[in-house]
C-alpha cells in the first residue's frame, strides 16, 4: 500500500502517461529500440546524408571550441608561474642570466616560425609538409633549450639548489614549458603519422596548430618573466 | 555496466560509488579527530589494528596526518566528485536535452585520472611515515621535504594533481556541452538553475584549477628536484624563495574552489524550492545572474585568507571590501529562494527537506563568514575553530546536504527505483540537526579561543573549561556518523528490492523527467526534445485548465495552443505529446 503512495502526497493520478517512451523499468533496464515514428522519418536519403555532414561539422566545431577554451584556461597555469617569478623579482635583485639572451631569443623564434608555417599550411589543402616542417622546428627548439640549460648548469654553474630561486626559475620553468612543447610536438607527430596512413587529419591538425600557437605565446611569457634581466 | 563505457550515466555511477567510498573514509577520519578532542590520547575504539604501538591512540604525528587527510579526501575525493562527477555528469546532459557530453572519451578518461589519484591516496596510508601531514592546504615550508620528508606527502600531492586534472577535464566538458549541445529551443533562459550552477562552477574549475596545478607543480619540484621556490630561512640554499607565494597561489585557486563546491548546490536548491513550492522560481534571471556575479567576484577575494600572513594594509582593506561585496549577490539569491517559498504549496519531500536544510546551514555559514571577511574581526578569529565551524557549515554541511538533495531527487532517474521516503526524511532531518550541533559546537569553541589543529587543546589552561563542550560536540559527531547508516540501509535495500520508480515521481517538467525513461537508455532520448518553455512552469492556470495538472513538460505541447516558434520538424500537436525533432544518429 505504501508502495503506491506518491511521494508528492497527492493521490496517484491515472491519466495517460505524457511520455510515451518512458519505461519505469527495473534496474539497468534499457528501453526498447525506438519504434520509428513515421512522421519524423527522414524523407529521403539525401536529407540524411546532408544532415550527417552537418553533424560532423558540428562535432568538429565542438572539438575546436573545446580546444580553444581549454588552452585559454590552461594559460592560467603559466600566468601563475609568471606571477610567482614576478613576486621573487620584486623582492630582491634578479641576477642576470649568464646565457646569451640573443641565443634564447633566436630559439624562441623557431616557435614563431613554426606558428607561421602551420598557419600558412592550413590554407593549403592536402599537404603535410607544413606539419612535418613544424615537427622539425619543435624538435630543434627542444634541442636548443636543452643545450642552453646544459650550458647554464655545467659551464656557468647556474645550479639547483645552489643558485637559489632564480636558478630554480630558469631550469624549472624552462622544463615545464618544454614539456608542453614536447606534448604538442608529439601530437603533431601523430597527425603526420595518421596522414601518412591516409587518414583525413585536417580537423585534428587545426586543433594541434592551436596548441602550437599556445606554446609560442607561453614562450613569450617565459622569456619576459624569466629570461629578461 | 562496463567499466569502459563512455556513456555519461555510467561515468556518473562510477564517480558516485567512488565518491561515496571516499565520503566514508573522510567521515571515519573526522570521527578520529573528534575522539581526540574529547578524550585526548585515549585509544580510539576499533583502531588498535592500525596503530598497534599506541593500542589505537592517536599520537601527535598520526593526529596531524588524520586531520590533513580528512580535509583532502573530503574536498578533492568526496564532495567535488559527488557534485560534479556523479550528479553533474548524470544530470547536465539530460537536463539540457543532449544525447551525452560533448567529449565522452574525455569524461571517461577524467574518471580514471581521478581513480588513479584515489589509489595514490589509499596507498599513502601504507608507506613509511604515513600519508600527507601538512594540512589540507599543504602550506610550505611544512609541506616541503625539510619538514615532511615522507613519501606519503609526495604521493598525496600527486593525487591532488590527479583530482585537479580530472576536475579540469569535466569542467571543460560541461562548459562546452552547455554551450554547444543544448536541445533545440533550450535557450540560456530556459536552463534549469542546476545547470546554471554547474555551468558557472565549471567555468571556475577550468580557470582556477590550473593555478592549483602550478602551485602544486612548483611544490613537487621543491620536494623532488631541490628547487627553492617556497623554501626560505635556514632550510634555503643560495637565496631561497618565499612560502607566501604558495599561499597566494593556493588561495587564488582555493577561494574559487569553495564556490565550485557550493554553486552546484545553490543551483539545485533554486530548482528544488521552485519544484516543491509548485511555483516558478522567483526572479529566475536574477538568481542566475547572482550566481554569475558571485562566480565573477570569487577570483577577486582570495586574499581574505591571508589577512594575517603579512600583506599591505591597503591590500587587506581592498580584499575586505570585495569580500563583503560578494555577500550582496548571495543575498539576492537567498531572498529569491525565500520569495519562491513564500505562499507556495510547499511539499516537504526528502529532496525539499534537504534543500531547505542546505539553505539553513548555508545561511548560518555565510553569516559567520562575514566576521571573517572583516579584517578587524578576522585577526582574532583566524586560526581558531570559528574558521573551521564557518567552512564546515558552508562547505561541509551545505554541500553535503546539497549532494543528498540531488541524490534523493535524481535517484529514481539514475536507478529506476524509488528510495524509501520515510528513511530519506529521517536521514536528512537528523543529519541537518546534528550538523548544526557539531559545527555550532565548533563555532562556540572557536569564539572562546580554541585554536584549530591542536593535538591536546587542554594543555592550555585557558581552554581547559572547553572540554565538556567539545565532548558534547563529539557526541553529536558520532551520532551524525551513526545516522548515515540510515542512508546506507535505504540505498542497499532499494537497489536490491526497491519498488520501480514512477515515470515522473516529483511531477516536474524538466526534460530528464518528462522525455527520458528511468533510467535513460543509451543516447538518453528516443528523439531529441524541442523545448518550448522554462524549467519551472508550475501551477500555470491554462495548464491546470487544459491538462488538469499543475505541471507541464518543458517540451510538452499544450493542447489547443498555436505553437509560437513553429519549426519545420515540429510534430503536430496532440494531447500529451512531447514535441521532438528527428534524431540524427
Ligand atoms: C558570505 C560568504 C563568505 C564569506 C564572507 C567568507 C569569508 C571567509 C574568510 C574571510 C575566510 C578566512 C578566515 C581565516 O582563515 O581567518 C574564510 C575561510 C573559509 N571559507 Fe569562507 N566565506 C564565505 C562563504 C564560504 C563558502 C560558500 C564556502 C564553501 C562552500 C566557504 C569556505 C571556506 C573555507 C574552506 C575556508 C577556510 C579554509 C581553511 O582555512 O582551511 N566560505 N571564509
Ligand atoms: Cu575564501
Amino acid at each position: 500500500m505504501s508502495a503506491e503512495r506518491n511521494p508528492m502526497g497527492g493521490k496517484a493520478e491515472t491519466r495517460v502517461d505524457p511520455t510515451p517512451h518512458s519505461t519505469s523499468g527495473a534496474l539497468g533496464m534499457k528501453p526498447l529500440p525506438s519504434v520509428s515514428d513515421a512522421r519524423t522519418e527522414p524523407s529521403s536519403l539525401e536529407a540524411s546524408t546532408s544532415s550527417a555532414a552537418a553533424e560532423t561539422a558540428n562535432s568538429e566545431g565542438t572539438a575546436w571550441l573545446g580546444t580553444v577554451l581549454g588552452l585559454a584556461a590552461w594559460s592560467m597555469f603559466f600566468a601563475s608561474l609568471a606571477f610567482a617569478v614576478g613576486w621573487y623579482r620584486m623582492r630582491e635583485p634578479w641576477p642576470p642570466l649568464p646565457v646569451s639572451l640573443l641565443g634564447l631569443g633566436l630559439t624562441g623564434l623557431l616557435l614563431f616560425t613554426g606558428s607561421g608555417v602551420l598557419h600558412l599550411g592550413l590554407q593549403r589543402r592536402e599537404s603535410s609538409w607544413p606539419a612535418r616542417c613544424a615537427l622539425a622546428l619543435g624538435l630543434a627548439f627542444l634541442a636548443l633549450q636543452a643545450m642552453w640549460t646544459h650550458q647554464a648548469w655545467w659551464t656557468e654553474h647556474v645550479r639547483i639548489p645552489e643558485g637559489g630561486v632564480s636558478a630554480s626559475a630558469f631550469h624549472g620553468l624552462t622544463a615545464l614549458h618544454a614539456l608542453h612543447v614536447l606534448g604538442v610536438t608529439s601530437g603533431l607527430f601523430l597527425v603526420c603519422w595518421r596522414h601518412a596512413r591516409g587518414a583525413d587529419v585536417r580537423p585534428s591538425l587545426r586543433r594541434h596548430v592551436l596548441g602550437w600557437h599556445f606554446v609560442t605565446a607561453m614562450w613569450v611569457l617565459l622569456f619576459v618573466a624569466v629570461y629578461l634581466p | 555496466m562496463s567499466l569502459l563505457s563512455l556513456d555519461h550515466k555510467d561515468v556518473a555511477r562510477r564517480y558516485l560509488w567512488s565518491g561515496l567510498g571516499f565520503l566514508l573514509l573522510g567521515g571515519l577520519l573526522a570521527l578520529a579527530i573528534r575522539w581526540q578532542w574529547a578524550w585526548p590520547g585515549q585509544p580510539v575504539p576499533g583502531l588498535a589494528w592500525a596503530l598497534p604501538e599506541s593500542r589505537g591512540a592517536l599520537t601527535p604525528p598520526t593526529y596531524t596526518a588524520v586531520f590533513t587527510m580528512h580535509g583532502l579526501v573530503m574536498i578533492f575525493f568526496a564532495v567535488t566528485p559527488l557534485l560534479f562527477g556523479a550528479l553533474g555528469h548524470f544530470v547536465l546532459p539530460l537536463a539540457i536535452g543532449a544525447r551525452g557530453l560533448a567529449f565522452p572519451r574525455l569524461s571517461a578518461l577524467g574518471y580514471w585520472i581521478y581513480a588513479l589519484g584515489g589509489v595514490l591516496v589509499l596507498a599513502s596510508f601504507a608507506v613509511r611515515l604515513g600519508p600527507a601531514s601538512a594540512g589540507w592546504t599543504a602550506y610550505p615550508p611544512l609541506s616541503t621535504s625539510a619538514f615532511t620528508p615522507g613519501l606519503g606527502q609526495t604521493l598525496v600531492t600527486v593525487a591532488v594533481l590527479c583530482a585537479g586534472t580530472s576536475a579540469f577535464t569535466y569542467g571543460l566538458n560541461f562548459v562546452v556541452t552547455v554551450a554547444r549541445c543544448r536541445a533545440p529551443g533550450m535557450t540560456w533562459g530556459r536552463l534549469p538553475l542546476t545547470v546554471w550552477g554547474l555551468f558557472f562552477a565549471s567555468v571556475l574549475n577550468v580557470l582556477f584549477v590550473p593555478v592549483l596545478a602550478a602551485a602544486t607543480a612548483l611544490l613537487l619540484m621543491d620536494r623532488l628536484l631541490g628547487t627553492q621556490f617556497f623554501i626560505a630561512g635556514a632550510a634555503a640554499v643560495g637565496g631561497g624563495g618565499d612560502p607566501v607565494v604558495y599561499q597566494h597561489l593556493f588561495w587564488l585557486f582555493g577561494h574559487p574552489e569553495v564556490y565550485i563546491l557550493i554553486l552546484p548546490a545553490w543551483g539545485m536548491v533554486g530548482d528544488l524550492v521552485a519544484f516543491f513550492s509548485r511555483k516558478p522560481a522567483h526572479g529566475y534571471r536574477l538568481t542566475a545572474g547572482a550566481m554569475g556575479t558571485v562566480s565573477a567576484l570569487s577570483g577577486l577575494v582570495y586574499a581574505h585568507h591571508l589577512f594575517t600572513s603579512g600583506m599591505s594594509p591597503l591590500l587587506g582593506r581592498t580584499f575586505m571590501v570585495l569580500t563583503l561585496l560578494i555577500s550582496l549577490p548571495a543575498e539576492v539569491m537567498f531572498l529569491n529562494w525565500l520569495m519562491t517559498l513564500w505562499r507556495g504549496s510547499v511539499r516537504l519531500t526528502s529532496p525539499m527537506l534537504a534543500a531547505l536544510a542546505t539553505m539553513v546551514v548555508f545561511g548560518l555559514g555565510g553569516i559567520t563568514g562575514l566576521a571573517l571577511g572583516a579584517v578587524a574581526t578576522d585577526v582574532p578569529l583566524h586560526g581558531t575553530l570559528w574558521v573551521v565551524g564557518h567552512f564546515h557549515l558552508t562547505m561541509g554541511a551545505a554541500s553535503f546536504l546539497g549532494v543528498f538533495a540531488g541524490l534523493y531527487f535524481w535517484f529514481p532517474k539514475m536507478f529506476g527505483r524509488a528510495l524509501h521516503e520515510g528513511l530519506a526524511k529521517v536521514h536528512v532531518l537528523s543529519s541537518a540537526v546534528l550538523f548544526l550541533g557539531v559545527f555550532g559546537g565548533q563555532l562556540a569553541a572557536g569564539y572562546a579561543g580554541q585554536l584549530r589543529r591542536l593535538y591536546d587543546p587542554y594543555q592550555y589552561t585557558y581552554l581547559k573549561h572547553l572540554l565538556p563542550l567539545n565532548q558534547w560536540t563529539t557526541v553529536c559527531a558520532f551520532l551524525l556518523g551513526a545516522v548515515q547508516v540510515v542512508f546506507v540501509v535505504n540505498l542497499v535495500w532499494t537497489l536490491r528490492r526497491g519498488r520501480a520508480a514512477e515515470a515522473n515521481p516529483w511531477q516536474v517538467g524538466t526534460l530528464e523527467w518528462t522525455c527520458a525513461s528511468s533510467p535513460p537508455g543509451e543516447g538518453n532520448f528516443t528523439q531529441v526534445p524541442v523545448v518550448l518553455r522554462g524549467p519551472h512552469a508550475l501551477s500555470q492556470p491554462e495548464v491546470l485548465e487544459r491538462l488538469g495538472r499543475d505541471w507541464i513538460g518543458q517540451a510538452e505541447v499544450l493542447p489547443g495552443v498555436a505553437r509560437q516558434d513553429t519549426t519545420e520538424e515540429a510534430v503536430p500537436a496532440s494531447e500529451g505529446t512531447v514535441s521532438t525533432v528527428r534524431s540524427v544518429t
